[in-house]
């Protein structure tokens, strides 16, 4: 028995493993003699945490909301998120991948927070072997499920959380597939990213709403432009939807460009990228390609 | 309910397929491959840079030039180009050429006259020869003479070119207001006349035309084809 321990939290993001976690999270705190209170399915929706309490939730913005932190962050299977949420909340992608990748997001933000980040390829090591985390919680990783299916180009993108907090270096591919386009502008072709840019300017390209934890983020935004596309001036735009870095270019020559933005996300939020075509055009092809994020460091502050 | 579908199952009043002109001695063609269908009281702008063949496909359709390549099918009765001169006989006065334009059509002539003077106002030089006339008086003597005969379908090529500004207010009153459910082509460098009256475009630019639905869209590429 430990006597007077202050609410506790615990954060387990979405995965194809949800129930057995938290049914292992609940035994570590029932074996702590502590009490466990599933945050997420909680019927008394005015409850407030109490000492001896240990709580769970997917979302690490709930402990904010009672002035608390939480101790421990479970990422198990992080590229099996999106399923999770879907089937946990009744919706579909791209909701399912966008709200999922905002919890994960969420939940690395809290290692800078102090809290301890147990990252998917952490428990692929740990197997199922068990280990202690505090002086209080020892836990049995329950055995991974089955494999899920998941779209190659989700999976890619998420696996910017397989390792937790990210680190400088860390990188992925953000695939064309997970973009959304101007609905007319791509109609006639086949291919996800492929674009017929006639018309008035407007945004071709956006998206794709994968959320970022906090830190500097690097795009490097990558399209084709054929003759009569690359006479025509195009902006990037590279943060959130309210707040970004944005460049124009002019590429004058068909070919395979890159463009390359930095941008500062002071706290997780989902990240956009967006390619307009900033004249009229009567003619012109333009494929997009996806692009590669990398994280560059953590988010530098200023005094103002 | 039976109106719409009816509306739906008639066929285009226009069908133009995969048209191409090539000018005799050119080495390139001015456009090819033009599709398009205008329906009975459909207003269809045509927009175009100098030189890129929006004359040329009035023309065509008004059948003062023929097609190099596709078909043009007309399914309504069309005007000439309204504006065109090129079809009078200089050396016949303007009353000569409204008789001759009043048998071509087997209209009475008297009625033909009386509304064509009433617009045209050129009163007397009417007994002149036309090859006399100033070009603002062939021009009036071919847009009265255009408005005289009733068509299902107008060609219009430059209403601006047509006038002074007294001239051309009465002639888009003649045209757009009193003949409000008919159909209209006109190939125009005035936007502000093509969004007002057209609901769709057909843009001709080095050989290619591309047809818009969205005649603001169409004003709007078009202008940044002009300012490129």
């Amino acid at each position: 028995m430990v006597a007077g321990v202050p609410p506790q939290w615990i954060i387990l993001t979405p995965s194809a493993d949800d129930e057995a976690w938290r049914e292992a999270i609940a035994s570590a705190v029932s074996e702590a003699e502590l009490t466990f209170v599933d945050a997420d399915r909680l019927s008394d929706a005015g409850r407030e945490p109490a000492y001896n309490e240990v709580w769970l939730t997917e979302d690490a913005l709930l402990p904010r909301q009672f002035g608390q932190k939480p101790i421990v962050v479970f990422m198990p299977r992080p590229d099996t998120a999106p399923e999770a949420v879907a089937d946990a909340r009744g919706t579909y992608a791209p909701h399912s991948v966008w709200q999922a990748s905002l919890l994960l997001a969420r939940a690395v933000d809290q290692g800078a927070e102090g809290a301890l980040v147990v990252s998917g390829n952490q428990l692929n090591h740990i197997r199922e072997r068990r280990f202690s985390l505090t002086d209080w919680l020892s836990i049995q990783p329950p055995r991974a499920g089955d494999v899920v299916p998941v779209r190659p180009a989700v999976r890619t993108a998420l696996s910017l959380f397989a390792d937790g907090a990210p680190q400088p270096g860390l990188e992925a591919v953000w695939s064309e597939r997970i973009f959304q386009y101007d609905e007319r502008a791509a109609r006639d072709w086949d291919a996800a990213g492929q674009l017929d840019v006639t018309g008035r300017p407007r945004i071709l390209v956006y998206g794709p709403y994968l959320a970022l934890p906090a830190g500097v983020w690097r795009a490097k935004v990558r399209f084709a432009v054929d003759e009569q596309a690359c006479k025509r001036e195009f902006r990037i735009d590279w943060g959130t939807p309210a707040d970004f870095q944005s460049t124009s270019v002019s590429p004058n020559a068909p070919g395979v460009y890159e463009i390359e933005l930095e941008h500062v996300w002071p706290d997780s939020a989902m990240a956009e990228i967006r390619l307009w075509i900033m004249e009229g055009a009567f003619d012109g092809r333009l494929d997009f390609l996806g692009a590669t994020v990398a994280y560059v460091s953590e988010p530098q502050f200023t005094l103002a | 309910m039976a109106a719409v579908l009816e509306e739906i199952a008639a066929p285009p009043g226009l069908s133009v397929q995969n048209l191409g002109m090539t000018y005799h001695g050119a080495t390139k063609p001015l456009f090819t491959g033009l599709s398009f269908d205008l329906a009975r009281g459909g207003r269809l702008a045509i927009l175009g840079r100098n030189g890129q063949g929006k004359s040329t496909l009035i023309k065509m359709l008004g059948g003062v030039l023929p097609e190099t390549e596709g078909r043009i099918r007309w399914l309504m009765s069309s005007s000439w180009p309204i504006g065109f001169g090129g079809g009078f006989q200089g050396s016949l006065s303007g009353l000569d050429n409204i008789r001759f334009i009043s048998r071509v059509y087997g209209r009475p002539y008297e009625e033909i006259l009386e509304r064509v003077d009433d617009f045209a106002e050129l009163g007397s030089s009417l007994k002149l020869p036309v090859k006399h006339y100033s070009s603002g008086m062939r021009a009036r003597l071919a847009f009265g003479l255009s408005l005289a005969i009733e068509f299902d379908c107008y060609l219009i090529d430059e209403l601006v070119a047509v006038g002074d500004a007294r001239f051309q207010q009465k002639c888009q009153e003649e045209l757009f207001e009193r003949r409000a459910t008919r159909s209209f082509m006109m190939a125009s460098h005035d936007t502000h006349l093509i969004a007002r009256h057209c609901d769709r475009a057909l843009i001709i630019e080095s050989g290619k035309a591309k047809l818009f639905e969205d005649i603001d869209e169409a004003v709007e590429v078009y202008t940044w084809l002009r300012a490129a």
